[in-house]
């Protein structure tokens, strides 16, 4: 065996680990080789003042710094048992060597075993039958008006509400008319414009009701008139009626007087003829 | 009997069922708000407001989500206690994370005895973390809410409340030793 191959097995030598033969050749090399002997002592002697001389902080102090803010971002995974066996491991070998981190290992754990004792505090024996005396006037109405009543109650009663409120409202104006693609940004202007107008059609209304009251009043009036006339025709047409009756009543009468005399005419004609007509016929014949 | 019966007996109005479910959760009800708040006086006030709350929505919960769904109840219930009170500050100017640190007026039996004055330690330095590291505290160390409850609950990723988680344990671990170390050196 020489220098290098002792080299290569001195980690196996150190922990005992070597085959026997490969073991008993170190040993002899050993015997022979002053730099290998020397380099052994050398390894052990540093193993054994490792602790005193704090060899692992001066490192880390001048490398990755300290390690505590790893360490103490996986406490609660340990405790709760959510870390792997070889970061288990790292950790535990952390709160060995480092006495600040272990502490507060110590009092997490003690915080584990004390904070679920608070999970229910006892309050004294009134509490229960208050709280029954409070929530039996809500028994009837627990559906209904008085829920929503209560409802925005509440919702006023809550502190920042009138935040809210002017919020909300400062909001809806904006929108409504502070940006030039808010629908109605410009209502003022129409609803001038709009006002004006029905100012000029309420006048334009004024005058045709006006207008239309005239008529109506002249409507009336012929009307009236018109009423009057039928009752004035009406009246004479009675008297026409009975002027015509009575001339009809002395057509009539004249009519009768007339056919008497002509019919007394008529009858002695009639004897005249016939007396003339007898008379020749009983006359000599000659 | 089980919490599915008990709920369902409740929604009917059997008054029994209701006392029985009071009984059941007023001390994670009352602890939740004490953790939160931070005074025991204000905390049972606020215990039941929280009651009621959970009176009034027990028609959108089922059995097998009552205890989840009491913690949520509770949860929103502190937190819009402390916006009042914040909004709305006490007649005594205290910050609500400085009234962890005063000692109790009432007579407290757990100053009687180590584990009590254990526990009274947690306490105060529960009132030194940060709202947010309290709250996960509270809700998965004290309450034993799952980390996905937990995300689910305050609307941020679960790998959020893992780091968050750690942070307030070392947090508290570290107030917690900072605080042994400020009474030893009083003695």
């Amino acid at each position: 065996m020489n220098c290098s191959d002792f080299e290569r097995r001195l980690e196996q030598y150190q922990a005992g680990t070597l085959p026997e033969a490969e073991r008993r050749e170190a040993d002899q090399h050993l015997c022979h080789c002053v730099s290998c002997r020397a380099l052994l002592e050398a390894l052990q002697l540093g193993e054994n003042r490792l602790g005193q001389l704090d060899l692992s902080q001066a490192v880390l102090s001048r490398t990755t710094g300290s390690a505590c803010g790893r360490c103490r971002s996986l406490l609660g995974d340990l405790l709760d048992g959510g870390l792997g066996r070889g970061e288990s491991e790292l950790v535990v070998s952390h709160l060995a060597a480092c006495a600040s981190c272990n502490s507060l290992f110590r009092a997490m754990s003690e915080l584990a075993e004390v904070l679920p004792q608070l999970r229910e505090m006892t309050p004294d024996s009134s509490f229960v039958p208050e709280v029954l005396r409070s929530t039996r006037a809500l028994r009837h109405d627990r559906l209904g008006l008085p829920r929503i009543l209560e409802f925005f109650r509440s919702l006023a009663q809550r502190p920042r509400f009138s935040w809210e409120a002017a919020y909300l409202g400062t909001l809806l104006v904006f929108g409504l008319f502070g940006t030039p693609f808010s629908p109605v940004h410009d209502a003022s202007s129409r609803l001038l414009a709009s006002l004006q107008n029905r100012e000029g059609l309420i006048k334009q209304a004024d005058s045709s009701i006006q207008y239309w009251r005239q008529e109506a009043q002249m409507a009336i009036g012929a009307s009236d008139r018109a009423r009057q006339t039928v009752s004035r025709m009406t009246a004479r047409s009675a008297e026409t009626a009975e002027l015509m009756l009575e001339q009809g009543r002395n057509y009539i009468r004249q009519s009768e007087a007339y056919l008497g005399s002509a019919g007394k005419a008529l009858q002695a004609r009639i004897v005249d003829v016939y007396r003339q007509a007898k008379g020749s016929k009983t006359a000599p014949k000659g | 009997m089980d919490c599915g019966t008990l709920l369902k007996r409740c929604r009917q109005g059997d008054e029994l069922a209701w006392e029985a479910l009071v009984r059941q959760y007023q001390g994670r009800v009352y602890s939740i708000a004490y953790h939160y708040v931070g005074d025991t006086e204000d905390a049972r006030d606020l215990a039941q407001e929280i009651f009621v709350r959970l009176y009034r929505t027990l028609n959108h919960v089922d059995g097998q989500t009552l205890l989840p769904w009491v913690i949520r109840v509770a949860r929103n219930a502190s937190i819009d206690f402390l916006r009042r009170r914040k909004a709305r500050p006490p007649g005594r100017d205290i910050v609500a994370d400085e009234m962890w640190d005063l000692p109790s007026q009432a007579p407290n039996p757990e100053e009687c005895c180590a584990e009590g004055d254990r526990r009274r330690l947690v306490h105060r330095a529960l009132g030194h973390l940060t709202s947010l590291n309290r709250e996960i505290i509270v809700l998965k160390e004290i309450q034993g809410m799952s980390i996905q409850d937990i995300a689910s609950l305050l609307g941020i990723p679960i790998g959020t409340v893992k780091s968050r988680s750690n942070r307030a344990r070392i947090e508290l671990a570290e107030t917690i030793l900072a605080l042994e170390a400020a009474a030893g050196g009083e003695k």
